[in-house]
């Protein structure tokens, strides 16, 4: 049996889907809000660790909350490199819309003038594609990559530039054999635009919690797996003291 | 700060349209260059907003700066707004001249603002401004002029800033109100534009100067191989003037004006 890649850091999932997928590939994650989602792709951005660089794009955590997640279960943050997505795009972007509303509600004054700006105005506009793409074609060795969640691109660009996005990461995984993975917990996201994420990507994978009783039970819909129809399937899923396993 | 050497005579207008009536006494901004204010009869009517129009090199920018700094030097506060050169460098540019006093600028009688800095913070980023904006640009203007306590502006360049208002019924919606707002404040202001030399057209979009109410131009003639400067006030309403034409000089010291002996072949106007 080939060695499988480990894909989620969960074996009994791992090794149907790891041993179908080619070197590089994308999978997206879908789960609503509570599924565990953004556990599971900390669980993916460990997984890879020691075998590729590993960049973790968070979108709505606070960095030290990512970092505190990470050492909750045993997964050492700095092997990890977490760039805070969320944080830069407020520095650059939503301050600056703040200064704007006070100078244009308050009024502007001959000190306010002369502040230090809130920006270089030589500096081009901040782009969160290219911000990202930077990192990535700075990479040319194998790689694993999370965004959590590709739902913070949906807000700030038109659905056209998050597809032209996910198109260059997965060309980037297929081209120097990375693996990255884009989660998606927002449930409004245009159907024909995240029809066309999931066609993009390789593995597409959809999280659930449910109540039963009086807890939630989780289950993981491996809905695809590149042409290998065969391998999806339904796995039940609890967190234990190393993250997400089959329950 | 010296004193005013001599008060400016102040403009009287007549009352009921121009007919024989009670007369309205308008006060005087000397502009402290003395040709200038001997054309008009001892400067431009206070709150006036005069268009200085002339194409490239023919010295507006150097006229509207000296108003300021005569201005400053008379105790009024005075406000440079420019649009298009960076006002470190155009203070540079000022300090060749020793009429420029660098101490006016140190002690905040001569302001100098670059509007690219006030667009950035008022986030008009559009490139042709949208009607709310403009709102927020006259406000903006208004308001500093207010905060300053400026008695004098200078726009260098209403053509620039016509570049981002782009349509006609905009521009003159933004003089007329620009102007009331200057005028409320008693404030003097001179509107800089760059216009090429089309005989009869001082302005990018042709309806400013029906708005301003003076119109002072300037242009370059050739006279026995030498390129001179012209001025001519075309138009100043509340004061009687001169309609006659100078030869300018920028000199150290200032701005000079001769009467302009005919002859010469004008390239513009």
């Amino acid at each position: 049996m080939p060695e499988a890649t480990q894909v989620l850091g969960i074996p009994e999932v791992d090794q149907p889907i790891g041993t179908a997928l080619p070197p590089g590939w994308l999978a997206i994650l879908h789960g609503h809000s509570g599924s565990g989602a953004p556990l599971l792709a900390k669980q993916f951005a460990h997984a890879g660790v020691g075998k590729a660089p590993v960049l973790f794009y968070t979108t709505y955590e606070r960095t030290e909350d990512v970092t505190k997640a990470f050492d909750d279960f045993g997964w050492d943050p700095a092997e990890i490199k977490i760039v805070n997505l969320a944080d830069e795009y407020y520095e650059r972007v939503l301050v600056r819309g703040l200064d704007v509303a006070r100078a244009r509600e308050r009024g502007l004054t001959m000190d306010r003038l002369r502040e230090e700006p809130s920006r270089d105005r030589t500096e081009a506009s901040f782009s969160l594609t290219n911000r990202m793409l930077a990192d990535l074609a700075e990479i040319d060795t194998p790689f694993r990559l999370v965004i959590d969640s590709i739902d913070f691109f949906f807000e700030v660009l038109e659905p056209r530039e998050v597809t032209t996005v996910a198109r260059q990461i997965r060309h980037r995984c297929q081209t120097i054999g990375g693996q990255a993975l884009l989660t998606a917990h927002s449930i409004g996201h245009d159907r024909a635009v995240f029809g066309l994420l999931q066609d993009l990507a390789d593995v597409s994978l959809d999280l659930h919690a449910e109540p039963s009783g009086d807890r939630y039970q989780h289950t993981l819909f491996v809905e695809k797996v590149g042409n290998r129809p065969d391998l999806a399937r339904i796995v039940r899923l609890d967190v234990g003291e190393g993250g997400w396993r089959t329950a | 700060m010296e004193e005013p050497t001599e008060p400016p005579a102040p403009a009287v207008v007549p009352g009921n349209g121009g007919l024989m009536g009670p007369a309205t006494v308008l006060e005087r901004c000397a502009t402290g260059i003395e040709g200038v204010d001997n054309i008009l009869s001892g400067g431009i009517p206070r709150g006036n907003m005069v268009l200085v129009a002339g194409s490239v090199g023919t010295g507006k920018t150097t006229l509207s700066l000296e108003f300021l700094v005569r201005g400053a030097e008379r105790g009024e506060r005075s406000l440079f707004i420019s649009v298009t050169e960076a006002s470190d460098k155009l203070m540079q540019n000022l300090s060749t001249f020793e009429f420029f006093r660098s101490d006016l600028v140190l002690n905040g009688s001569l302001v100098f603002v670059d509007l690219p800095v006030v667009y950035d913070r008022l986030g008009l980023e559009h490139e042709e401004l949208l009607p709310d904006e403009i709102d927020i640009l006259i406000r903006t203007i208004r308001d500093l002029v207010r905060s300053l306590g400026a008695k004098r502006l200078v726009l260098d360049s209403l053509t620039s800033v016509g570049y981002r208002i782009r349509r006609d019924e905009r521009i003159r919606d933004f003089m007329l109100r620009l102007g009331q707002a200057l005028s409320d404040e008693g404030c003097t202001a001179l509107l800089v534009s760059e216009v090429s030399p089309t005989p009869g057209r001082y302005s990018l979009h042709g309806v400013e100067e029906a708005i301003v109410d003076g119109v002072i131009l300037l242009w370059n003639t050739r006279r026995q191989g030498d390129i001179l400067r012209v001025l001519q006030v075309v138009k100043m309403r509340g004061t009687a003037h001169s309609r006659a034409q100078y030869v300018m000089e920028l000199t150290p010291i200032g701005i000079l004006l001769a009467p302009h002996l005919k002859g010469g072949r004008g390239e513009g106007a």
